[in-house]
């Protein structure tokens, strides 16, 4: 079982540490994706993985076997990378069958296997082509056929799909997602982009300045933010933060002096904190109800299905998300009320999460809308 | 190719901007060149006086010469080994330095300096490290007594100037090879470690081939180099010698012409040395025209 | 003295080494000029200085005379270079060992050194090579032949 056990792994160059002790468990048929700003170290931990990057502390295992000293070859992993990095001297089945002509297999049998994976990819038809004669799209089912043809434990994916347009992107997403299933390996898939990661991933990690922040399934990492970063990281447009301090029991008082309603608050010793609401739980009253807070609205963004309302509310940016039914107005003034079991608490200081407690669910029911 | 191409209004301006370069090359190429070529052709008294005009027969001399062929054959051997040598270690060291093994940064930089070393240097340098009795390379004749002596042996003599000559080549081939190799794409080297190709297998199968152009051009460079600018090193250690095995065409000309006062058999070698060489380049050049170029 | 073989007679040393050449056809004040110069350094000043500072023989009887007079080669350092040329006059020279002029001396004597170069290596006998370079020799003869045709040479 091709599990991939990560210990405590930490990387440098020079004196710039960029991976600060990782501890990871990708288990076998995992698809997981690792979700992070640039220069969160999400590659270097994935070119650790693959044996492109030597490992400075710490112990990689893939399958039962400790990986560190070992050659890319040894590792039993296919990688595709971000710029496919096809060989252009090579035709289309070349750059497919290279790893088997390596493994010293016969040409004929090597022919036999890169035609049945072109047959998988769609690419039977280019095989005799350079990789310069491709579209980019076609340029990436060479690259995943190339990966597939060894028939690999452990497949690994460095931002794939950042050079395909937003169409083809959406397809090939699916692609990969059908390809897993149907290899039945261990998937690693790096990436900035969060619809991607969250559209794909079983497990989802998190990772910040070299440190992972949150592991766990789309709906979790979304709905239970471990972490201020990941709060303000995942969903489009971000969680909105408040600065509060604790007041009377079950009170907390916003910076203007508005107060809000909140038994949960009494469960953590801290007394300055983070409050966090996402725009779309947030929920409209009538001008007037006790405890309505007001927000003037200075831009409205038009969704179709929705509409974003941008606004200023206790002294920084805010977004409302609201159905397309509901009629807004740039000057007018929104009245809101958040519900108690909507808002997440984090410490001011170090950014975590601070109740242990559920968030209700029905809101939005896990399903990530994509705004874009 | 597509360029804009940079064009003068004032075309007496433009002549006149290139005037001195073209001075230098008219007084120290053509007119010499053109001189060698009418030498070439007549007999000339070594000082001055009266030439006769004899057409072909200082050629015919040249051809008919045994030793003359030796000469081309030793500069042949000459050519294609410190070529096949400078070219080979200076894509070993390009690799070790695109991989960034440890200590790069300072190779990427001393590397160079050999080709900022003059022929005549190189070969004094090459001349006290190699001396079978007191040089450094002694230590051999300690333990194998007489096996290293090239004022006795032929083929220690021309180890001995295709070691010097390929010395100093090797720098100007390992920053084109550098630049060569550092201009592939990292991730492709990188797809072909996943693929399961090791540093040897990559070499021949990826890099090689991208490089391709490089390698040529080298090659051309490497070939002429040797044909023109071995004169100085040969001068220094062995003097053509031992009889005659490292009497490379281009020695023989100096030989011929200014210790001999021969000069209208010196010019007719001249001619040829230039022929074969513009020869080669071309062949060379065309061969090079068509690999194909990827981008 | 080098020794000889039994049943040899030696005979004097060929002379060597730079020789200073004046041309024909030059203008009466470049004579004058060249022979003050050539007065200046076979003056004895002059003839001496050169064996004292190199190994040089002294190229006037004069100069050796007055060298041995004054036990130039009786001092420590010195002693000794006589032997050259005692070497040198042990008999009067006859055609065949007196000095070389010969067009195109140069490239006869490089060719002569290869050849010899050639049997001291063992890749030809000395025959061998004794008669190449002296086919060597003569087609540079004739080419020299050939170039200064029509010419007397002095």
């Amino acid at each position: 079982m091709a599990d991939i056990l990560i210990r405590s792994v930490v990387k440098s160059y020079g004196r710039t540490k960029v991976v600060h002790g990782i501890d990871l468990d990708i288990l076998h048929g995992d698809f997981a994706v690792i979700l992070g700003p640039s220069g969160c170290g999400k590659s270097t931990l994935l070119r650790m993985i693959a044996g492109l990057e030597e490992i400075d502390a710490g112990e990689i295992a893939i399958a039962g076997r400790v990986v560190n000293e070992l050659e890319p070859r040894e590792r039993g992993c296919a990688m595709v990378f971000q710029n496919y990095a096809l060989y252009p001297h090579m035709s289309v089945a070349e750059n497919i069958g290279y790893s088997l002509k390596i493994m010293g297999i016969r040409k004929a049998e090597r022919l036999e296997r890169v035609a049945a994976v072109a047959r998988i990819v769609g690419l039977e038809e280019f095989l005799d082509r350079r990789p310069a004669q491709l579209s980019g799209g076609q340029r990436q089912r060479v690259a995943m056929a190339r990966a597939m043809i060894k028939e690999p434990q452990v497949f690994l994916f460095d931002e794939p799909l950042s050079n395909l347009d937003a169409k083809l992107r959406v397809q090939m997403r699916i692609e990969i997602r059908r390809l897993h299933r149907r290899l039945g390996g261990t998937s690693v898939f790096v990436t900035h982009d969060q619809v991607e990661a969250m559209t794909l991933a079983d497990k989802l990690v998190v990772m910040n300045a070299g440190r992972i922040e949150q592991v766990g399934t789309p709906k979790e990492v979304y709905h239970r933010p471990a972490s201020l970063f990941v709060a303000g990281f995942i969903g489009s447009p971000p969680m909105n933060i408040m600065r509060v301090e604790r007041a009377t029991p079950g009170l907390a008082r916003l910076a203007s002096g508005a107060t809000l309603q909140m038994p949960r608050l009494d469960t953590v010793p801290e007394s300055s904190l983070r409050l966090g609401i996402r725009p779309e739980d947030i929920e409209l009253v009538a001008p007037g109800t006790p405890g309505a807070m007001e927000m003037p609205v200075e831009f409205v963004e038009e969704l179709g299905a929705g509409h974003l309302v941008h606004g200023e509310f206790e002294g920084a940016e805010f977004v409302v998300a609201l159905p397309g039914a509901i009629e807004v107005v740039a000057g007018g003034r929104l009245h809101m009320r958040f519900p108690p079991e909507a808002l997440h608490m984090f410490d001011a200081v170090s950014g975590l999460r601070l109740d242990g407690g559920e968030k209700a669910s029905g809101l939005s029911s896990g399903a990530v809308r994509e705004f874009a | 190719m597509s360029g804009k191409r940079v064009t003068f209004k004032n075309f007496w301006l433009a002549i006149l901007l290139i005037l001195p370069q073209l001075f230098l090359v008219f007084t120290f190429f053509y007119w010499p060149a053109g001189e060698a070529l009418y030498w070439a052709f007549t007999l000339e008294p070594p000082f001055g006086g009266e030439q006769q005009w004899v057409g072909w027969q200082n050629f015919e001399t040249v051809f008919a010469d045994p030793l003359y062929w030796n000469s081309v054959k030793r500069s042949l051997l000459f050519a294609f080994s410190s070529t096949a040598l400078a070219m080979g270690i200076g894509l070993l060291l390009a690799s070790f330095v695109d991989r960034q093994l440890a200590g790069y940064k300072v190779y990427r930089f001393i590397y160079f300096w050999p080709y900022a070393v003059a022929a005549p240097a190189v070969g004094l340098a090459f001349r006290f490290i190699f001396a079978p009795d007191a040089g450094f390379v002694s230590a051999i004749n300690v333990w194998f007594p007489g096996l290293w002596n090239p004022a006795l042996d032929g083929f220690d003599a021309m180890v001995l100037i295709v070691l010097a000559n390929a010395w100093s080549m090797v720098a100007y081939n390992f920053i084109f090879f550098l630049a060569g190799l550092q201009s592939i794409p990292r991730s492709l080297v990188e797809a072909g470690a996943m693929d399961g190709a090791g540093a040897v297998r990559r070499m021949r199968d990826l890099q090689l081939p991208l490089i391709a152009p490089t390698f040529f051009f080298l090659i051309v460079i490497n070939i002429t180099d040797s044909f023109v600018n071995s004169f100085g090193i040969v001068d220094i250690t062995t003097g053509g010698g031992p009889a005659r095995a490292t009497d490379l065409m281009v020695f023989k000309i100096y030989s011929d012409g200014f210790k001999g006062k021969d000069y209208s058999l010196a010019a007719a070698q001249s001619l040829v040395l230039m022929l074969m060489v513009c020869a080669l380049t071309f062949i060379q050049f065309r061969f090079v025209e068509r690999r194909v170029h990827y981008s | 003295m080098l020794p000889v073989y039994e049943g040899f007679q030696r005979h004097n040393s060929l002379v060597g080494g730079a020789s200073l050449w004046v041309m024909q056809g030059k203008s009466r004040g470049e004579y004058q000029a060249a022979a003050a110069f050539l007065d200046y350094v076979a003056s004895r000043a002059e003839v001496e200085w050169m064996p004292t500072v190199t190994g040089y023989i002294p190229i006037t009887n004069a100069a050796f005379r007055h060298m041995q007079e004054t036990g130039f080669y009786s001092r420590p350092g010195f002693a000794g270079r006589e032997t050259a040329i005692t070497s040198l006059t042990f008999t009067p020279p006859n055609e065949n060992t007196r000095g070389i002029r010969l067009g195109n001396f140069t490239s006869i004597r490089s060719e002569l050194t290869s050849e010899m170069q050639a049997a001291y290596t063992g890749q030809k006998s000395v025959q061998q090579a004794l008669d190449d370079a002296v086919a060597r020799g003569n087609q540079i003869l004739r080419r020299f032949e050939q170039t200064m045709r029509g010419r007397q040479l002095p």
